[in-house]
Formats: structure tokens, sequence, C-alpha cells
């Protein structure tokens, strides 16, 4: 492929429970400003290796690099703080908080959260504006008042992603953006990937819809039982004999 | 990064329900001023002083349960060891009041971060149940340890009542009216921080952990780091309470700092408001009237104070304060859809 350092390296990452590896030794790189995406079916292991990618699990072997950081031993925390960042298959959010303060409470992190934070910022309204950007370019400026808890599911989702580029990641982690999104909205999610992706952000994406895949993926990477079958160009990998049966059942 | 270049323009935000809220800090001081101006009458201020001081515990349990959401029925048995070490270092040195009240807020705060750091470990119901335990090991040294008077406890200060000159004020424990001013600044300041802390960016950070500690870690927020913020901020506030309390009754006495006495802050604030900026003062009114003026029986007070938090629980699950603002969307609400049928 290209000389450059990945912006994300997964190098023979292990992860097993109780002795059964629900992801077994995967390697495979996402070059800077591109959307790779990550499909295999339900039980794959696609989930547990974001949650190994985020630090939300440790690795039982093997190890994750950020450019040229290694992420060994890394929390979640830190990983996030570096610009690893993910989203959740389930849309998390601050129930309790209005949506314009949810966004700028995610602007809180890079800025520390020890004892100097409470004390003003003097970047208060650097921290606006960039809140009403993200506002802006997700289309949530309507919902800004109203409270995160009381979102429509599909609303709830974009806010999770909302959250994330209010951090202002380097590599976000999406876990089955499209799920639970209408048409409508699976559209406009397709739109933002490629926004996203031109503003140089590098997405790793979970993915069940093959339509979706093939739009705005450059390359993607099968798992099916925690291994690694195929990895390469969608137009390639979504015509693999060994993909379609994995994937849509042997004929 | 580049992101926020592709939508330019700013969205201008209107804040009409935070500013109320905001200017709760404020607002306080010049209520608290005007009492003694509206009444001279000693029983009163002293009727306020106690309430004041219970708003003080209940500020010190809504940092920890209602910012980060941690029950803790530790709160009394934290300001116990600050009234302690006050009390007997008091009475066997020479130390300075100063020192020992700086030192005895410390070693509550020292705590509280301590019992918080089981927090990181433990989830919800668990935590609670360790403060449990810890609240009744508190207790049970205090009443077994020799040096802390056993259940007797031991005279507060008693050989060196301390008086702080302010104005015409004398702010000491054996006058109502300078107790009353000395518990007032000291409620006025605390209530100031604890709102302060609430609307900062760490306030922020404390609320996102409550909300979703997962969604939270992979923003960046480091849950450990803002839990012991918040324990150490609300051991402090519970170590200047603790000493208060003693130096009210001029006492320490095991009694004074039982679980009970922590249930009764963890009703108070249910009632009040969880997590509110407001908690602390609605909790110290509801004292007020049910403690002070309410002419009850002692042993009715518990069971009518339960009668009315099953009562808010079913009725108000919020809590009092949240209710005002809920009761105006219903009405804006109701108006609203009023207004459009007449349109249409």
């Amino acid at each position: 492929m290209t000389d450059t350092i990945p912006i994300l390296s997964v190098q023979n990452v292990t992860k097993t429970f109780g002795g059964i590896a629900a992801v077994s030794d995967v390697s495979f790189d996402v070059q800077s400003g591109t959307i790779c995406g990550l499909v295999g079916p339900n039980g794959a292991g696609k989930t547990t290796l974001v949650n190994v990618l985020s630090g939300f699990e440790p690795s039982t072997s093997g190890q994750v690099r950020l450019g040229e950081r290694s992420l060994f031993g890394w929390s979640a925390t830190r990983r996030a703080r570096a610009g690893l960042v993910r989203t959740f298959q389930h849309a998390h959010t601050f129930g309790s908080m209005r949506v314009g303060e949810a966004l700028a409470a995610a602007s809180v992190p890079p800025r520390g959260t020890g004892v100097r934070a409470l004390f003003p910022s003097r970047d208060r309204q650097e921290i606006t504006d960039r809140v009403g950007k993200v506002l802006q370019f997700l289309q949530l400026t309507r919902w800004e008042h109203a409270l995160c808890g009381d979102l429509p599911y599909g609303v709830k989702k974009r806010l999770g992603i909302g959250l994330s580029l209010v951090t202002e990641p380097k590599v976000l982690l999406l876990d089955e953006p499209a799920a639970g999104l209408n048409t409508v909205e699976t559209t406009g999610l397709v739109e933002m990937l490629r926004k996203l992706r031109s503003t140089g952000i590098t997405i790793l994406v979970i993915e069940h819809s093959m339509p979706l895949i093939r739009s705005v993926c450059d390359s993607m990477v099968v798992l099916d039982h925690g291994v690694k079958i195929h990895e390469g160009p969608p137009e390639v990998v979504l015509t693999d004999e060994r993909v379609i049966g994995a994937y849509l059942g042997r004929r | 990064m580049g992101v926020l270049a592709i939508a330019e323009r700013r969205s201008t935000s209107s804040a009409t329900g935070k500013d109320l809220r905001r200017a709760a800090p404020i607002v306080l001081p010049l209520v608290l001023l005007v009492l003694p101006l509206v009444t001279s009458s000693p029983q009163h201020h002293s009727w306020v002083a106690a309430s004041l001081l219970w708003s003080l515990w209940v500020a010190s349990l809504n940092i920890v349960w209602g910012y980060v959401g941690l029950l803790s029925v530790a709160q009394l048995a934290l300001g116990a060891i600050a009234a302690y070490w006050v009390a007997i270092l008091g009475a066997r040195t020479d130390t300075n009041l100063g020192v020992l009240v700086v030192v005895g807020v410390l070693l509550s705060m020292v705590a509280s971060v301590l019992l918080g750091a089981v927090s990181t470990r433990l989830k919800g119901f668990y935590f609670t149940i360790i403060t449990i335990a810890f609240a009744l090991t508190v207790s049970t040294i205090l009443m077994n340890w020799d040096v802390a008077g056993r259940t007797t406890g031991l005279m507060f200060l008693r050989s060196e009542i301390p008086v702080i000159h302010l104005g015409p004020y004398e702010l000491i424990a054996t006058t109502t009216e300078g107790f009353y001013v000395l518990t007032a600044i000291v409620f006025v300041l605390a209530n100031a921080i604890a709102a302060l802390v609430l609307y900062s960016r760490a306030g922020r950070a404390m609320r996102a952990v409550r909300d979703d500690p997962q969604l939270a870690r992979s923003l960046g927020f480091s849950p450990a780091a803002i839990r012991t913020l918040a324990f150490a901020l609300s051991g402090a506030l519970a170590g200047v309470a603790g000493i208060l309390h003693a130096y009210s009754f001029q006492l320490v006495v095991p009694e004074l700092f039982a679980i009970d006495q922590a249930l009764l802050a963890v009703m108070l604030i249910v009632l009040a408001g969880l997590g509110n900026v407001w908690a602390p003062v609605i909790a110290g009114i509801i004292y007020l009237l049910l403690y002070q003026v309410a002419p009850i029986d002692g042993d009715l007070r518990a069971g009518l104070l339960g009668l009315v938090v099953i009562l808010v629980i079913l009725l108000l699950p919020r809590g009092i304060v949240d209710a005002v603002p809920a009761w105006r969307r219903a009405w804006a609400h109701r108006a609203a859809s009023h207004s459009e049928e007449a349109s249409a």
C-alpha cells in the first residue's frame, strides 16, 4: 500500500474470555484519512475488537498502535485523549443534560478534569464555537435545548457521534452507527461520514449494511468467529467466496 | 480539526432557567442578612442556625450523591472525625484553634478521599454498603475509645470558647445570635462553593460521570479522578459541618454523628431535589419547618418525615426543586396546545 505509517495499526490482537477466543490473532492497518469497514456476522468479534482498540477491555495479546505510538497499557481515558475515540452501538448520552450542555461537557477532558477544572477556562468562546459547529454539522441545532434523555433514538445516535467529534478525534471507532436508523437517517449518515473523511478524520466503522459499506468504505476487514478472513477494497472483498459464505450462508 | 470548518455559522443560545439557578450563591446571603433585622428572637436565630447546619450536611451529601451519583451514608461519620479531632486536641493541648480546625477539615477530606477510592471498584449499592460499614465502624470506635469519652462523649472547646469579632456580632456559640451569624457565613460560603463547582467544568465532568461513566471514559474523562475531586470537596464540607455541629451542642457524642442522623440527611435531600444546586437550601427549609417550627413530638417527627418522603417520591420523583420548572413546562405546553387549537 502506501509508505506512510498507518494511523491505526492492529497487530496480532487476541482476546479470550475464559479460554474462548472472541478475537484471534487479528492484524490490519487503517491509513490516515480513510474509512475502513469492519464487518462480519453476529458474534464475529467486531464489538470485542472495538472494545480492545478503545481500551475498554485489555487485549490478551498483540498490540495496537496509534500512528507511531504503542497504546500498550493505556486506559480508555488516555486513548480518548490521544485522539482514539469510540462510539457505542446503543446510543449513549448524558441523560440529565441538555444537548448543548452535553456537547460542552465533552469538550472538557482535553483541558483536564482535575482541580484546574474548578476554575473558569479562558477559552469559553472557543468551546461555544466548537459546540455550535458540531450542532450545525450534525443538524442538531433545533435540539440544542432538549434533554438528552428525551431525544428520539436516531437523534441520540447522532448526538453520540457529535460528542465524540467535540473531542476533535484523530481516529473514530463507530460501532454500528446505522443500527436502528431509518433510511433517511442512514442516507444522512453516509453523507456525514464522507464529509468527516474530507476533513481528515480516519474512521473504522462496524456495519451490517452492505450498501453503506460499499458506498463509503475505502477498505474493509471481514471477521468470522474472531478470525480475519479477508481484507481489501470493498469491490474485491465483497465478491470473495469465503466472505459470501460467511455472510450470506453457503449456497 | 477540520469538521468544524464545514459548518461555520455559530448557533446562538439563550439561557433563561439557567440564570435563576446560577443566582443561588448571590441571593442566599441577602436573605440571611435580612433575617436578624426581621426578628431579634434568640429562638428564631437558633432555629435557623440548626437548619443551616443541616443544609451543610445536605450540601456535602449533594456533591457525592447528587453530582457524582454515589449514595453515601458516611457523611456524618466523616464530619465526626473533624469534630472529635478538634474536641480531643482542644482539650489536651494548647494548639491554636484555627490550626486545629484546618487540620480537622483536612482529616475529614482525606478520609473521604480514601472512602471514595473504593468507589472505583464498587458500583452503586455496593459502595453504599461500604459507607454503612464505615459509619458503623466510626461510631463503634468512638463508643469504645476512652480518649473520645466513650458514650458520654467530650465537652467541645468548653475551656476555650473562641470569640471572633465581626462588626456588631461576637461569633460565639454561647449566644444564639453569634452562632447564627457564624453558621450563616459558613453556609453562604459552602453554598457558593458547591454552586460554583456544579457549574464549573469539573461539575460538568461530575455530571457526565454520574450520567454515563462508560460514555464519559470514551470521551476522555477519568471517572476515578473526578470522583476523587468530588469526595475531597464533600469530605471537607462534612468536616466543617461536623465541627459546627459539635460547636452548636458544645459537645461531641457518638449519637450526634450516628447513622440515623445520616439517614435524615438522605431523606432531606430526596425531598429537596437530588443534584440540584438549591437542594441544600430547600432541605434546610424543610428541616426548619418540620423539626423546629412544627409543634410535634420528637418521635412523631421521624414518622412524619418518612411519610412526606414517601409522598414526595410518589408524586414528585425528582424532588421539590424540580417540581416548579416541571409545572411551568406543563403549563406552557398546555397554553401552547390551547393556542394551536384556537388558531386551527
